[in-house]
C-alpha cells in the first residue's frame, strides 16, 4: 500500500504479509527513486522550489509596488509643494454678506494686493449713495484724503441722462470707493470694485486705494407719492491714507459726506488677496 | 519505543530503552499503513503542500488588489497633478518690481520674457516719480517697440481746475499716472492696467487700458489706454513715467506687479 500523498510505502502484516529486512530497507530508505526518503527528499526539494518561487514573485511584486508607491509619492509631493504655492497665490480673506457695515479684521499678511470685489445697497435714504472705507480702525478725518470724480443724474427714459459732472476732494476719515444704491428703492444694488495696493508693506509711500463703478438705481415712490425716475452715475473714487503701516483691518460702509450708513440686506462683497 | 518527536509526533527509537521492541513493531511504526511515521509525514506533506497552496494564491491575491488599486491610485495622482497644471495656468503673478532702497536712477521697469501660458495680463501696483510737482503718465510699451508711430493711446483725465481728453504720442500706451513729489515724496498713486489676449497670436491688434482716482496736487482721475499696432504675442513690457517725451526714475515706495490669468 502507498499513501495519498507522497506515495510512501506503507506495510500492512495482514494483507502484505511477510516482509524480508533487505526489502523494508529498500522500501523505507533505499537508494533508488522508489523509496521512501528519496521521495520525501524529493517532496522537500520540490517545496524548496515552490517557496522560492512564491517569495521571488512577492519580491518583485514588492520591488514594483514600492517603485510605483515612490513615484507616486514623489508627484504628492510636488503637487503637495505645488498646492501650497497656489495656496499662497491667491486667496479670498474675507466675505460680508446680509446688512450692517463689513469689518474684515485680523487680515492676512501673506499678500501684497487686495481687492474688493462685491454688491451692495445702503440704508442712506437717497437713490445713490457712496461705498466708503476705513483702515485700521483710524476714523480721524485728516488722515484720509479721498477723491471722486462722478458723473450722475435722473434717467430720462428716452435715452439721456440728465447728469451733473463733478470733482470734489475732502478729509472725511474714509476713502470713497465710489457710488452705490441707497435705500429709496429695493432690488438694486451698486457693483463695487477696488484695490489696495501693497496693503500689507510697511515703510514706503502712504496706502492707498481707488475704485470705480457704473451704477443705476430703480425708480421709486416719494413720501408724497410721486414716482421718481432711476438714477445712475459714473464714478471714478480713490485717496489716501496718512500711514505707512500694513493694513490688518478694512471696514466698508455706505456712506455720505462723514456719515457711515449700514448696508442693506442682499449686499455681498468679497476681499481678495494677490500675492 | 515510547517516545515521539515534538512536531510530527514521529515515533522514536531509543537504543537504551527500546530494546524489548520486535522488528515487525519497528516496522509498524515506521511505515505501518496506520499511524506509522510515514502516515504522519504523508499527512504533514498535504498540509504543507495546501497551506503553500493557499500562501501563494492569498500572496498573489493580495498582490492582484494592490496593483489594482495602486493602478487606481496612480490614475488618480496622475489627474492630480494635471488639475494642478492647469490650475497653475489660471493666476499666477509672473514678475515684480519693487523698489525699496537706492538712487533714483532706474527710470524703466522691464518684464522681460513673460511667460505664454496665460491669456490676460493685470498689473497692479503703487509708483510714485522724481518728476516734481506735476503728475506724470506711466506708459507701457510691447516687445522692445518703442516706435511712436506703432501706437495710437488716448487718455482722459479731469482734476480740480482742468478736464481733457487727448491723444497720447509717447511711443507706448499711458495706463496710469504717478504721484509726482506732491505733497510730499510719501505719496503714490495707485496702478491698475489691463492688456487682454496678450499671448495670442493674430486677432485683433494688442490693446491695453487703465484707470486712477489718486490725491496729487490736489487730486486726479484718469481712464487711458489705447493700441499697440501690432498682432504679435507680447513678451516683454517695459514701463516708465514720461512726461513731455523724458523719462523719470520711479521713487522708493514704488511697487509693480505683473499678472497672468488663464
Amino acid at each position: 500500500m502507498t499513501t495519498t500523498n507522497l506515495n510512501l510505502f506503507t506495510y500492512n502484516l495482514a494483507s502484505d504479509g511477510d516482509i524480508g529486512f533487505d526489502d523494508l530497507r529498500s522500501f523505507i530508505n533505499g537508494s533508488g527513486s522508489s523509496s521512501n526518503m528519496i521521495k520525501i527528499d524529493s517532496w522537500g526539494f520540490q517545496q524548496s522550489i515552490f517557496l522560492s518561487s512564491v517569495l521571488s514573485s512577492f519580491s518583485g511584486s514588492n520591488t514594483l509596488i514600492s517603485g510605483s508607491l515612490d513615484s507616486m509619492d514623489t508627484i504628492l509631493a510636488n503637487s503637495g509643494s505645488q498646492i501650497s504655492e497656489l495656496d499662497n497665490r491667491f486667496a479670498i480673506l474675507g466675505t460680508f454678506s446680509g446688512s450692517g457695515q463689513a469689518d474684515f479684521s485680523s487680515i492676512s499678511q501673506d499678500y501684497e494686493h487686495l481687492l474688493i470685489l462685491g454688491v451692495a445697497s445702503s440704508d442712506h435714504p437717497y437713490p445713490l449713495t457712496n461705498i466708503g472705507i476705513d483702515f485700521n480702525a483710524d476714523t480721524t478725518g485728516s488722515s484720509y484724503s479721498t477723491v471722486q470724480y462722478d458723473n450722475s443724474g435722473s434717467i430720462t427714459g428716452t435715452g439721456t441722462v440728465n447728469s451733473t459732472e463733478s470733482i470734489s476732494s475732502s478729509a472725511i476719515g474714509q476713502i470713497l470707493l465710489g457710488k452705490i444704491t441707497g435705500s429709496s428703492i429695493d432690488q438694486y444694488g451698486g457693483t463695487v470694485m477696488g484695490i489696495i495696493p501693497w496693503y500689507s508693506g510697511s515703510g514706503g509711500f502712504y496706502k492707498t486705494s481707488m475704485g470705480f463703478n457704473a451704477v443705476v438705481s430703480g425708480s421709486y415712490e416719494d413720501s408724497l407719492g410721486y414716482v421718481r425716475s432711476e438714477w445712475a452715475s459714473v464714478n471714478l473714487s480713490g485717496g489716501v491714507w496718512k500711514n505707512n503701516i500694513p493694513i490688518d483691518r478694512i471696514r466698508v460702509f455706505g456712506s455720505s459726506g462723514s456719515s457711515k450708513y449700514d448696508f442693506l440686506d442682499g449686499t455681498e462683497i468679497t476681499l481678495y488677496g494677490l500675492q | 519505543m515510547t517516545t515521539t518527536s515534538s512536531f510530527l509526533n514521529l515515533t522514536l527509537y531509543n537504543g537504551t530503552t527500546d530494546q524489548s521492541g520486535s522488528f515487525i513493531t519497528w516496522t509498524n511504526d515506521m511505515t505501518g499503513s496506520s499511524n506509522s511515521n510515514m502516515i504522519k509525514i504523508d499527512n504533514f506533506s498535504q498540509e504543507i503542500s495546501a497551506c503553500a497552496i493557499s500562501l501563494n494564491s492569498n500572496i498573489s491575491g493580495s498582490v492582484t488588489s494592490i496593483n489594482s488599486n495602486i493602478s487606481i491610485l496612480s490614475g488618480s495622482v496622475t489627474a492630480l497633478s494635471g488639475s494642478l497644471i492647469n490650475t497653475n495656468h489660471q493666476f499666477q503673478k509672473l514678475d515684480e518690481y519693487t523698489y525699496t532702497s537706492g538712487s533714483l536712477t532706474i527710470d524703466i521697469i522691464d518684464f522681460n520674457n513673460i511667460p505664454q501660458d496665460y491669456t490676460n495680463l493685470l498689473i497692479m501696483g503703487i509708483t510714485g516719480t522724481g518728476k516734481r510737482l506735476t503728475v506724470s503718465n506711466i506708459v507701457i510699451d510691447f516687445n522692445g517697440d518703442a516706435n511712436q508711430g506703432n501706437y495710437s493711446a488716448v487718455q482722459w483725465a479731469k482734476n480740480d481746475s482742468t478736464e481733457y481728453i487727448s491723444e497720447r504720442l509717447t511711443g507706448g500706451i499711458v495706463v496710469g499716472i504717478s504721484n509726482a513729489f506732491y505733497p510730499s515724496s510719501a505719496y503714490g498713486a495707485p496702478l491698475l492696467a489691463t492688456i487682454p489676449n496678450y499671448s495670442s497670436s493674430g486677432g485683433f491688434f494688442k490693446t491695453a487700458m487703465g484707470y486712477l482716482a489718486t490725491i496729487e496736487n490736489p487730486y486726479v482721475t484718469s481712464l487711458m489706454g489705447g493700441v499697440w499696432k501690432s498682432t504679435a504675442p507680447i513678451t516683454r513690457i517695459r514701463i516708465g513715467v514720461s512726461f513731455s517725451g523724458t523719462r523719470y526714475p520711479f521713487l522708493i515706495g514704488s511697487k509693480v506687479s505683473l499678472y497672468g490669468f488663464g
